[in-house]
């Protein structure tokens, strides 16, 4: 394996039958995966469903068997320099010399790669200026994980696996790593990242993997995913006088189930979201009622994951 | 092979470099044995030379023998529990070369510490060296190798730093109290002081004595020197076996 990959190819990883090995903890049942170039794959999960064992395993910091493992067009379990010219790591639980300053283990670790960004460029784009002279022990959380995401952009990485890169962060640094993602994306490079939070993984993820116990429950679209939402289309308003009765809000076009109300807020699940609508503005209309508000909420991601890892998909 | 040198000479350099701006490391080297010379030196030897020359290859032997097992051996534990091996494993830079120059720059420090010893009980306290300096030079850089060897050996085999710290410990203390460098010999059983140079303490120290005493020269120290290189193989041999099996 030299320095020539192919810089297109179909998928950048391709795994079937990965499984950990040895007594590791969480460890990783049978999992297929496919991650395609140019896409924010996002991994979510409940702690310990075994998301940081996927990623390392991935990248070769994991004992695994596969009947079939290719990263990048190599098998992470024997990583090839080459094939680590090209991947950028952000691992969790790993460190650089204490007394490394931000600016120096920037440049160490850019003389490991044949490609490699500016370490100007680097500290500029992580915000890491102001800090660049300090030395990395010192360095608190959001900022030391703006730094490890930074050492792993290092080589402009044609796949970046992160671990939660969020993870500590303000939301002002969190939307910085956002973009940045987003601008990997337009430029056709893939990213790989775990998280805890489901709305950084709808808001970014171009597919989402759910994983539970080490189990892969399902890997789509945010809209794929949300498009298996076993739970009903809640219709909610506020209202005040004149009183509605729950059971004929119940009985609407389209209700399910019963009908909530607590103070002035009214809440109907529809499994028909329109016809409810229609329904109860009719209704309204009968009892001269104009409610403050009126809205219908779909079921989230939130709902879909709950609904996977609950094993409706099991 | 050129480049790939290169780069362990760097990465040393580097190294090496962190390690002088760690206090702890520089305090544990260099200030803790030199207080210790020139507290027992200067006040505890009676003005006797023969006494200082006795004590300067004790001191400077225990300091080889501390300093390379803690600095290498807890020294790289701990960076290994904190995850410094784990990031550098993830770059293209051939592992083996990063764990070489780490145990490299750790073993200079301490082949650096005894040397600034020997040099502070010969300018402060006047014990002199028959012959040239290579010999002891030649001891102390053989010494640091092979305990600096042991430490990575602990390194490899310790799962976690707390553990690390018991074997060096486990080490240490029986080498000190039973190889001549702390108890003198006259004051041990006849059939231990017989055997006891199977300890790698035991060369270094007597090395030490006889070169500052008689002038021993290299060739007069060619057999204690292959032990501490013998020892330094099998150490390494066997640590090497043990970092290649163990997860990053």
């Amino acid at each position: 394996m030299d320095g020539s990959l192919p810089l297109a190819l179909d998928t950048v990883v391709f795994a079937r039958g990965l499984r950990t090995l040895g007594d590791a903890r969480p460890s990783l049942l049978p999992v297929d995966l496919d991650i395609l170039p140019g896409e924010i794959f996002a991994i979510v999960g409940r702690a310990g469903s075994g998301k940081t064992a996927l990623l390392e395993s991935l990248v070769g910091l994991r004992r695994v068997a596969a009947d079939q493992l290719s990263v990048c067009g190599a098998d992470p379990r024997r990583l090839a320099p080459a094939v680590k010219q090209r991947i950028g790591v952000a691992p969790s639980g790993a460190s650089v010399e204490r007394h490394l300053t931000v600016e120096e283990a920037l440049t160490l670790f850019g003389t490991f790669y044949e490609r490699r960004v500016t370490t100007a460029s680097l500290l500029e784009t992580m915000d890491l200026v102001a800090v660049r002279r300090r030395p990395v022990q010192t360095l608190p959380p959001s900022i030391a994980q703006r730094f490890s995401l930074a050492l792993a952009l290092v080589n402009d990485p044609v796949v970046l696996f992160a671990d939660d890169p969020t993870r500590d962060l303000d939301p002002d640094s969190a939307r910085r790593v956002w973009n940045l993602l987003r601008l990997r994306r337009e430029q056709g490079r893939t990213s790989v990242i775990t998280t805890n939070h489901l709305d950084e993984a709808e808001r970014l993820g171009d597919r989402i993997a759910i994983l539970e116990a080490g189990r892969l429950v399902d890997v789509d679209t945010p809209a794929g995913l949300l498009a298996r939402a076993h739970a009903p289309v809640q219709v909610v308003f506020d209202l005040s006088k004149p009183e509605i009765d729950t059971d004929a809000l119940a009985r609407l076009d389209g209700a399910v189930g019963a009908a909530g109300r607590r103070g002035d807020t009214y809440a109907v699940s529809s499994r028909d979201g329109f016809a409810t609508m229609r329904a109860l503005i009719r209704l309204l209309d009968q009892h001269h009622a104009t409610p403050r508000s009126l809205a219908m909420h779909r079921p989230g991601l939130e709902d879909v994951f709950f609904d996977l890892i609950a094993g409706g998909r099991a | 092979m050129r480049r790939h040198l290169g780069r362990v000479v760097r990465l040393t350099a580097t190294f090496l470099r962190l390690l002088l701006r760690d206090h702890q490391i520089v305090f544990w080297n260099f200030g803790f044995f030199l207080v210790l010379l020139l507290v027992f030196l200067g006040f505890l030897s009676g003005g006797e030379s023969a006494v200082r020359i006795a004590l300067t290859a004790s001191i400077v032997t225990i300091g080889v023998m501390a300093n390379a097992l803690f600095s290498v051996g807890i020294g790289l534990a701990a960076a290994r529990e904190r995850g410094v091996f784990r990031r550098y494993w993830l770059t293209p830079a051939p592992f083996a070369g990063i764990v070489l120059a780490s145990v490299l720059a750790r073993t200079l420090i301490v082949l650096l510490a005894a040397i600034v010893q020997v040099l502070a009980a010969h300018f402060l306290f006047d014990v002199s060296w028959r012959g040239g300096a290579v010999s002891w030079v030649t001891l102390l850089m053989m010494g640091s190798v092979a305990f600096g060897a042991i430490g990575f050996l602990v390194a490899a085999f310790a799962p976690a730093v707390h553990v690390a710290n018991r074997m060096v410990n486990l080490v240490l203390i029986p080498m000190m109290a039973l190889s001549g460098a702390s108890l003198p010999v006259a004051m041990m059983p006849s059939a231990w002081a017989d055997v006891r140079w199977i300890l790698p303490a035991a060369p270094l120290v007597d090395g030490l004595n006889g070169a500052f005493v008689h002038g021993d020269g290299v060739i007069d120290n060619l057999w204690r020197l292959s032990y501490l290189g013998l020892w330094a193989l099998a150490a390494y041999g066997i640590g090497t076996y043990g970092w290649r099996r163990r997860e990053v």
